[in-house]
């Protein structure tokens, strides 16, 4: 009897995987830990050794295509004869060959009985993983029990009512959303256009913003502040703190540090919602996403724990050493997971103000923008500061307006009057 | 009797035809040609004593050793030669060579590789001059071998049935490839099948230039009256392999030597002289000059670049 | 001509196309045989040699080559020649011209050929292997040519006057068993109909028939049937075989996410095998299932009726087969 390697789970709050590159080809001999294929999960991909040994006897999940874990996704094990072999021999398949049935005509209803489950098309599989749909909960209506896409539809359909009858199917917390409509194929592209295909953070990038805005009512705001404190502090800390941590201490680490306190004074606005449960889950704790850029190509956001446990000088330690893994590509998946709140940075590129996408399933986002010396009132007279605009989108489900001016009300005046001195060590 | 400057330049087109032609075959056996060379050794007086009696309006759908025909009327020896060479700039661009080198701009109809396919497609370029009511004529050519082809006998039939202006010329060289003549048909000749579609046919000295140039313009006026097609048997002898790379050993060396002594173009230089319209200066000038041009057109042509893809499937279609 | 009061059958309005395109061009003629004095063996061209003369509708001898030769001749120097083969089955006597004169001829060296090819092709008629044939598979797959074949009485002649307008060589498929068998209400529209345009005749939303000529009647009574049954077959007249129009294709499996091909050539290498290929190119990840072909058997098409139903598909068997694609 063959073994059935599975889809793995590569991090706590992994619940698909894609297969990006089989290693081996079916027919090959596998010894155990033989490296078997590559899997990518939202950023991360991962070389997977083989648990088993025997021969790559199938392959049921073709490169390219998503998967829930524990997925079947290839056998392995003792040769098997001609007949079934050829069978397994053909090339990476869209379904899980039926290993009896040599001959391609088209006859589902001449499959042994209960394989019809084994057959998932490419289109139910792009619902299911697309929808969170697990596919074992559901009871095919094709021939011999198979799932057609009309079954998957339903489901779907299913997830998105109210809880009647029957459990609903494991969805995100934004249960409440109707399905997503058909895509429509656009215009091939003609002698002008270059088609450049879309790597795979570009489409988990795509898909968790799509889904963000979907769920969440997206409302902005906005605070100015008048970063003069911050800026004398940086001026005389800043070749001491260069030569000691060995990098520049930026803006970013104050408001960091800033936006913990006023979390902490602001609990809902360190919430997840569960619209299932119907309650938010109020963390007591800070876990700072910090949006990373990769060169254009893409987003990450690892995740500082406890940050609220942090000093301005271990902030600004911990983001300097996720900026580096981000762009050195050594992050897990774990390091990407279980942030309450996200800081997104644009601001040293540029632009006045952003209203970035809040990062599910926290209830807000906050963006530190460009810093630009501006005129500004200090009691009567005018005087020329460091000025920006701190961008702040929140979940309207979560919190109101009031709470969110009140926050960064909060946040802004910790930047302009805490003693930024004190927190560095004042300097004999 | 024919006229000084028509014979001479009948002659002059003869002797280029010669010249341009043993140029290529020292270009084929250099290895400057893509593939096979074919050529009308001693077919020179059937290709321009035929085209010479034509106008520019009348059309023209030879084969491949009527290089004379397409010089008559005014096809360049280097296109003849980039045809062969796969160039860029050959009549087709390089998409189709060899001897597939018509241009319709001098209403020369381009041939394709079965033959006698020309034979009904001049049918129809013959209705079209009959439709849209000038007098031109369609003049078609092929050989011994392809009139045994269903298209030859087809042709034929249509032509006289709906008595078009068309002059169908068989080659009759003797060989069809490795085929001698006794093997290609049972009958005594070409010209007598022209009775059984109803149009007169006509058996010419074919290295004669003036007496295929005398069958060809009574049949152009036949045509041209409106009195319908005929046929025309010019008999000579394939001198070269079927192509170049034929050493056409079939042939008896008797036939070779035989036919070795009747030149086409010597034969028309020799005319010349006797009637005094060259002497033999000039005509051994105008040998060199053939020969001098198709030098120069060899130079020519192995400079021209080489065809590239270009929009390949987007030329399949016209617009 | 076409009947004063009441219906254009399919037959009539393809001989309305016919006079209306030689009456605004007049480098349209007609070439075939028994098309002039006879009116066409289908009749199809009564009428033609009185209102034309014979310069312009000409009774050819029986040499299929000879006039397809002489067409392509015409068309070279600029006229626009409609050939008639009596039977599609006949225009194999002249493949040589076809293929290597006129399919090659713009590509090779500029020239078009603008010549329209008609034949009556298809079985059903009980008139036996050499009357009855299908011949799209053979020219589909030579660059060159384009291939229409019109399902109803508009598009036989909306797509024989663009045939007819078009610099290409067109082979123009007319379905000898729906000449007569099919009416619609006066009067016939004569605007061309675009060259390389499916049609959406019948909009449905759990499998995508795709199908040409007789298929699409067949398909729409099997799509009414299953309407009953609670399917929604969706039927798509390909209209022009080449070139394939692969974007209404595409649009609708992917909609769908099924797709059943339909035509009555035989299976092995029938055009199906060409849009089974493309649909699966171009749709996979959105595919419920297989892309299942329904063709005619890998036989001639026998004369006796019996044996002639067998050989080519219907009703039950493509009701079935849609009913088996859009449930199992």
């Amino acid at each position: 009897m063959a073994d059935v390697f599975k889809m793995p789970k590569l991090g706590e709050t992994v619940t698909t995987g894609t297969v990006t590159r089989w290693l081996l080809a079916v027919g090959d001999p596998v010894a155990f830990d033989d490296p078997l294929l590559e899997v990518a999960t939202d950023k991360v991909d991962s070389e997977i050794p083989s648990p088993y040994s025997g021969v790559l006897l199938e392959i049921m999940v073709p490169e390219g295509e998503t998967v829930e874990v524990g997925a079947a996704l290839a056998r392995i094990g003792a040769p098997e004869e001609p007949g079934r072999a050829s069978a397994a021999a053909a090339a990476p398949g869209p379904a899980p060959a039926d290993a009896q049935s040599v001959r391609p005509l088209p006859v589902p209803s001449a499959a042994p009985a209960g394989n019809g489950r084994a057959r998932l098309s490419p289109i139910v599989r792009q619902l299911a993983a697309r929808h969170g749909i697990d596919l074992a909960a559901i009871q095919g209506s094709g021939a011999t029990g198979r799932i057609r896409r009309e079954d998957v539809e339903a489901a779907i359909a299913r997830a998105a009512a109210p809880p009647a009858a029957a459990p609903p199917a494991a969805a995100p917390p934004a249960a409440a959303i109707p399905p997503v409509p058909p895509v429509t194929v656009p215009a091939p592209p003609g002698p002008r256009d270059e088609a450049q295909p879309l790597s795979r953070m570009r489409l988990t990038i795509g898909e968790r913003m799509v889904e963000s805005l979907r769920i969440a009512p997206h409302v902005w705001t906005s605070v100015e502040v008048d970063l003069q404190a911050v800026e004398e502090v940086r001026r005389r800390h800043k070749e001491r703190f260069r030569r000691e941590e060995g990098s520049s201490l930026t803006y970013l680490a104050f408001v960091a540090r800033a936006a913990c306190d006023a979390l902490r004074a602001f609990p809902v606005v360190n919430s997840s919602l569960d619209m299932q449960a119907k309650t938010r889950v109020l963390h007591h704790y800070v876990n700072l996403g910090i949006a990373v850029d990769l060169s254009e190509q893409g987003l990450v956001v690892p995740v500082i724990r406890d940050a609220d446990g942090l000093n301005l000088r271990g902030l600004a330690r911990a983001i300097r050493a996720a900026a580096d893994k981000a762009n050195g590509g050594t992050f897990t998946p774990d390091d990407l997971a279980g942030s309450t709140f996200t800081i997104t940075n644009p601001g040293p590129f540029g632009g006045y103000a952003s209203a970035p996408i809040i990062n599910q399933p926290n209830s807000a986002i906050l963006s530190v923008n460009a810093v630009s010396r501006r005129p500004t009132a200090v009691g009567d007279a005018v005087a020329v500061h460091p000025m920006t605009i701190l961008g702040f989108s929140y979940d309207h489900r979560a919190f109101d307006g009031v709470t969110a001016s009140r926050f960064l009300s909060h946040l802004r005046d910790a930047l302009q009057d805490r003693d930024w001195a004190a927190e560095l060590g004042r300097i004999p | 009797m024919v006229e000084r400057d028509l014979a001479v330049r009948m002659f002059e087109v003869m002797a280029l035809m010669r010249a341009v032609e043993d140029r290529m075959v020292s270009m084929y056996r250099q290895g400057e040609l893509l593939g096979s060379l074919y050529t009308g050794h001693w077919h020179e007086a059937i290709a321009v004593g035929t085209a010479a009696a034509l106008r520019p309006a009348d059309v023209l759908a030879p084969l491949h050793r009527d290089l004379g025909a397409h010089l008559w009327r005014g096809l360049e020896p280097w296109q003849v030669m980039a045809s062969f060479m796969g160039k860029a700039t050959s009549p087709t661009g390089g998409r189709d060579g060899t001897l597939h080198y018509g241009r319709l701009d001098l209403n020369i109809i381009n041939p394709v590789s079965h033959i006698p396919n020309n034979y009904p497609v001049a049918t129809g370029a013959a209705f079209a001059l009959k439709y849209r009511g000038t007098d031109g004529v369609a003049m078609a050519y092929c050989g011994d071998g392809a009139t045994s082809r269903g298209d030859f006998h087809e042709a034929l039939n249509l032509a006289a049935v709906q008595s078009l202006p068309c002059v169908f010329i068989v080659e009759n060289n003797q060989y069809a490839y490795s085929t001698p003549l006794a093997l290609t048909t049972a009958a005594a000749d070409f010209a007598s099948k022209a009775v059984a579609y109803g149009m007169p046919g006509a058996r010419v000295d074919g290295v004669d230039v003036f007496a295929v140039h005398e069958a060809a313009v009574a049949a152009v006026a036949r045509a041209r009256a409106g009195d319908g097609p005929s046929l025309i048997e010019a008999v000579t002898m394939r001198m070269h392999g079927h192509a170049e790379h034929d050493p056409a050993e079939y042939v008896p060396s008797e036939l070779h030597e035989t036919w070795a002594k009747r030149d086409p173009v010597e034969e028309c230089g020799a005319r010349l002289i006797e009637l005094g319209y060259l002497g033999a200066d000039g005509v051994a000038a105008v040998r060199e000059q053939a020969r001098t041009i198709a030098l120069e057109h060899r130079s020519k042509a192995l400079e021209m670049p080489m065809a590239e893809p270009d929009d390949e499937e987007g030329r399949v279609y016209a617009r | 001509m076409p009947a004063e009061t009441g219906g254009v059958s399919y037959l009539e309005a393809i001989t309305e196309a016919l006079v209306s395109e030689m009456e605004a061009d007049p480098d349209v003629f007609l070439i075939g045989e028994d098309v002039g004095q006879f009116g066409g063996a289908f009749k199809v061209t009564r009428g033609l040699l009185d209102r034309f003369g014979p310069r312009r509708v000409v009774d050819s001898p029986i040499a299929e080559s000879g006039f397809t030769g002489l067409a392509c001749g015409a068309a070279l120097m600029g006229l626009r020649p409609v050939v008639e083969f009596q039977f599609a089955d006949f225009i194999s006597c002249a493949f040589d011209q076809i293929i290597n004169n006129c399919s090659k001829q713009h590509y090779r060296t500029g020239s078009p050929i603008p010549v329209t090819f008609r034949a009556p092709f298809g079985a059903r008629l009980r008139a036996g292997p050499t009357h009855s044939q299908s011949v799209e598979a053979y020219f589909a797959h030579i660059p060159g040519l384009k291939i229409v074949t019109p399902a109803t009485p508009q598009d036989a002649a909306g797509l024989l006057i663009s045939a007819i307008r078009d610099n290409n060589p067109v082979l123009y498929l007319e379905s000898k068993y729906l000449y007569r068998r099919i009416e619609v209400p006066g009067p016939l529209s004569l605007d061309p109909v675009p060259i390389g345009s499916a049609k959406v005749v019948r909009e449905g939303t759990t499998v995508s028939l795709l199908t040409y000529s007789v298929g699409v009647h067949q398909g729409l009574q099997a799509a009414e049937q299953l309407a009953g049954e609670g399917i929604s077959v969706e039927v798509v007249d390909l209209r022009t075989l080449v070139p394939l129009d692969v974007v209404t294709i595409a649009a609708s499996v992917n909609k769908t996410s099924r797709a059943v091909v339909l035509h009555e050539d035989a299976r092995r290498l029938g055009y199906g095998a060409e849009i089974a290929a493309t649909v699966q190119e171009e749709c996979f990840w959105r595919l419920d299932g297989p892309v299942v072909r329904i063709a005619g058997k890998n036989t001639p098409i026998p004369t006796s009726p019996a044996l002639e139903d067998a050989a080519v598909p219907q009703l039950p068997e493509i009701v079935s087969t849609l009913r088996r694609v859009a449930t199992t």
